[in-house]
């Protein structure tokens, strides 16, 4: 048995996922997964789409994240 | 998540029962329900399932043991279908349990109404509600979409076929067909946190499509407007626009020296005025001159006309003047003539009263022989008057004809002297040079005003020009912005079509990777539980093949030898260990062996202590997105029945490491084949009591020290 796993990195890092997406990816994840288990977002498509069309590279560059 | 307490009303064979549970403590955490067979241990089991999820129960599975198949107690319905019209009887299962430092209460009620001469017919309600860390209760919800949303993330209903067993579902999990893949794979889905990942696959399917439709929207503007056309309409109008300017800028330079000209020949028609009004009147002298000269002919000319019809009468006049003096000079009374002679002759008497004699007669005889013809200078003196009438107005005529010579004799004179007067200041004949000048001017202006008329007219092109390119540049802006929007929209939907991608091999990694774990715990469980396993028999969770979960028996030794058999002599066990999953899993297929029913309860309790074990246990796997680490209580009826010796033992011995709060609902004998591998681990003790007559049950809570 593999020990220790970070399967959505490994599985991210072969698909070929930039930093950006890579962080996209699990912000989404994470988001769904508060609502699975707190009902958080009542609108989670949108939610969702704000993730996607969040502009890291300019959050970058302004030292936002 | 723990039960903290039951509360029954009318439920079932419970009338008015609770059970309250103490906090399990000190590794006691085995609260025993002792009921004779037919006692309500199913019925206890199952309320707990209606109270979370009525719909997935069906009490018609379980008629044997409940003479109705409603919640509503069997006597009290009976006596509802007898009752009255409009008579209501109700029930309910109310459950307190604790989850992650929350307190929630569910209510289930099912209320049921003698609405006609037919069977009650029934409605299920609900009433939730939390009480947080701080002990403070929230408003109650009764949405049951809302209540189930709730419970979903508690306690979901797949994982109740992963904790709540009696017998016949223990069975049902341990054999090899669909219903059990099935709840197996409902249990595995949510400890595996699962959920997440096919919710999270089904948002970005949805993004997906999402982001095709925008594209599409985009897609269809873009069509409706073609780029290439626009820029080439933009063309045209630019060049049509820079045409038009050259064209302005061309007519503004000619303008000017038009302009001038016409100045230059106005003023030089300024300047030649007087002259012209010179020539002006020396035409209307000239005229004149020859008007008069004309009428003086003309006089002259009736002069002499006049001269030689009437001038006659000029020179009789004095000849006739004489003979009117004669004539008057005769003495005949005037008037008197031979016809009067003759009237007085024929009459008597004189018109002096005398009558006439013969002599008298024959002097008038006489006389009227003497006398002139009849009337004779009358008729000359008459034409002597109209000689001298016309000689009269022959002399008038004359005479104004002179008059009338004279005059224009005189207006001859005086004209010529002007027209000499003009001719001596006149110096030049200007009139073909100002006629020319103005002929020329007025081609000038004609000319001015087609251009000024030209430049008009570009400049209101050029202003529509402008308008035009206005809107074929927002055009051009709109396309070129719809484009980027696209490429943008098109990248997000790779991103999302990317993340399905990953989140499909993810959710197959992580299956596998739990899966696998889930099965050294199975195996596990099972060697603590089974006697066999000394006997070298294991088991297995199907999960590569076909995706299939399917618990299997196979002996060691036949594994062995199958990959013996294929790898030959030289496979020893430590090289057993490193054979592909997949291999093994297709081995285990082959080789499995069949079960007891004894032998099917253990391996079920083996796959309930996996799951139980996994879903509370730290994974391996790091992502903390899909880590779910959850604890839920497990409650079993009658788990031993098919148990006997060592296999007995062990699963009684084993009982209390499967949750932290077990429910274990077993009959007298069952428990005094177990209780010496409980006793440490029990918690309360309740009691079912047999109420033949009423049909029903009732719980009483005992004390713990038994046996």
């Amino acid at each position: 048995m593999k020990r220790e796993q970070n399967i959505i990195d490994e599985v991210l890092n072969e698909q070929r996922f930039t930093k950006d997406e890579m962080n996209k990816f699990k912000k989404m994840l994470t988001t769904i997964t508060e609502n699975k288990k707190y009902g958080f977002h009542r609108n989670l498509k949108s939610e969702l789409i704000s993730i996607i069309e969040r502009d890291d590279n300019n959050a970058d560059k302004k030292g936002i994240i | 998540m723990r039960i903290k307490r039951v509360l029954f009303r009318n439920y079932r064979c419970f009338l008015d029962d609770e059970v309250i549970f103490s906090k399990e403590e000190d590794n006691k955490n085995i609260n025993l329900f002792i009921a004779p067979n037919g006692g309500g241990k199913t019925e206890f089991l199952f309320s707990i399932w209606w109270a979370f999820y009525p719909d997935s129960l069906n009490f018609n599975d379980f008629t044997g043991k409940e003479a109705t198949p409603y919640s509503l107690n069997g006597d009290l319905y009976r006596q509802l279908n007898n009752s009255p019209i409009g008579t209501r009887k109700e029930c309910f299962v109310e459950i307190e349990f604790e989850n992650e430092n929350f307190t929630y209460v569910i209510k289930r009620i099912e209320t049921f109404e003698k609405k006609s001469a037919r069977k009650p017919t029934s409605i299920i309600s609900c009433s939730f509600y939390v009480i947080d860390e701080n002990g403070i209760a929230k408003p109650p919800m009764s949405d049951l979409k809302e209540i189930n949303n709730n419970l979903e993330r508690i306690i979901p209903q797949k994982v109740l076929s992963g904790i709540i067993f009696d017998g016949e579902r223990m069975k049902k999990i341990s054999s090899i067909d669909n219903e059990s893949v099935k709840s197996i794979e409902g249990v595995i889905s949510d400890i595996t946190n699962k959920e997440v990942l096919i919710s999270f696959e089904s948002e970005l399917a949805s993004l997906k499509s999402h982001y095709q439709r925008l594209i599409k929207n985009y897609a269809r503007k873009l069509n409706s407007l073609d780029l290439e056309a626009v820029a080439e309409n933009i063309a045209i109008k630019e060049k049509e626009l820079k045409e038009s300017k050259l064209k302005i800028a061309s007519i503004n330079t000619k303008i000017p020296p038009l302009e001038q000209n016409i100045l230059t020949i106005s003023e030089r028609l300024r300047e030649l005025e007087p002259s012209r009004k010179i020539e002006i009147e020396l035409v209307g002298a000239t005229r004149d001159l020859k008007h008069y000269e004309d009428n003086y002919e003309k006089d002259l000319g009736s002069f002499r006309s006049l001269m030689s019809s009437e001038g006659a009468y000029m020179l009789i006049n004095k000849l006739t003047n004489n003979l009117e003096s004669i004539i008057n000079n005769t003495d005949v009374p005037l008037g008197l003539n031979v016809k009067i002679v003759e009237n007085i002759l024929e009459r008597d008497s004189c018109i002096c009263g005398n009558t006439f004699n013969d002599h008298m007669r024959q002097n008038l005889f006489e006389l009227n022989k003497k006398l002139p013809p009849n009337d004779i200078n009358a008729t000359i003196k008459e034409q002597c008057k109209i000689i001298q009438s016309n000689a009269k107005k022959t002399k008038e005529n004359l005479k104004k004809l002179y008059k009338s010579m004279d005059e224009n004799y005189q207006s001859i004179e005086e004209t010529k002297n002007n027209v000499n007067a003009l001719k001596t200041k006149l110096t030049e004949s200007v009139d073909n040079i100002v006629v020319k000048l103005e002929v020329e001017r007025a081609k000038l202006e004609d000319k001015l005003n087609a251009m000024k008329s030209e430049k008009e007219g570009l400049l209101k092109k050029i202003v529509q020009l402008n308008e035009e390119l206005k809107k074929q540049y927002e055009i051009q802006k709109n396309l070129a912005e719809t484009k980027a929007e696209i490429n943008e929209l098109q990248t997000r939907k790779d991103f999302v079509e990317k993340s399905l991608v990953a989140v499909k091999l993810i959710q197959e990694e992580y299956r596998l990777i739990a899966l696998s774990e889930i099965n050294l715990l199975f195996k596990d469980a099972y060697k603590n539980i089974s006697e066999d396993y000394r006997n070298g028999r294991r088991a297995y969770l199907t999960h590569k093949l076909n995706k299939k979960y399917l618990m299997l028996t196979y002996n060691d030794a036949d594994l062995y030898n199958y990959f013996k058999d294929i790898k030959g002599s030289n496979l020893d066990e430590d090289s057993l260990g490193e054979i592909d999953e997949n291999e093994v899993e297709k081995a285990i297929n082959e080789i499995k062996i069949s079960n007891s029913t004894g032998q099917q309860t253990v391996l079920s309790l083996a796959f309930v202590k996996a799951i139980l074990d996994y879903s509370r246990r730290e994974s391996n796997i790091r992502d903390k997105e899909l880590k779910k680490v959850k604890s839920y209580p497990v409650v079993i009826d009658a788990p031993f029945s098919d148990l006997s010796g060592e296999n007995l033992d062990n699963a009684a011995a084993s009982i209390n490491g499967f949750s932290e709060q077990v429910l274990l609902l077993i009959n007298n004998e069952s428990f005094n084949s177990i209780k010496e591998n409980i006793r440490e681990s029990i918690n309360s003790v309740h009691f079912f009591h047999k109420n033949k007559e009423k049909q029903c049950s009732t719980i009483e809570k005992g004390g713990v020290a038994i046996g």
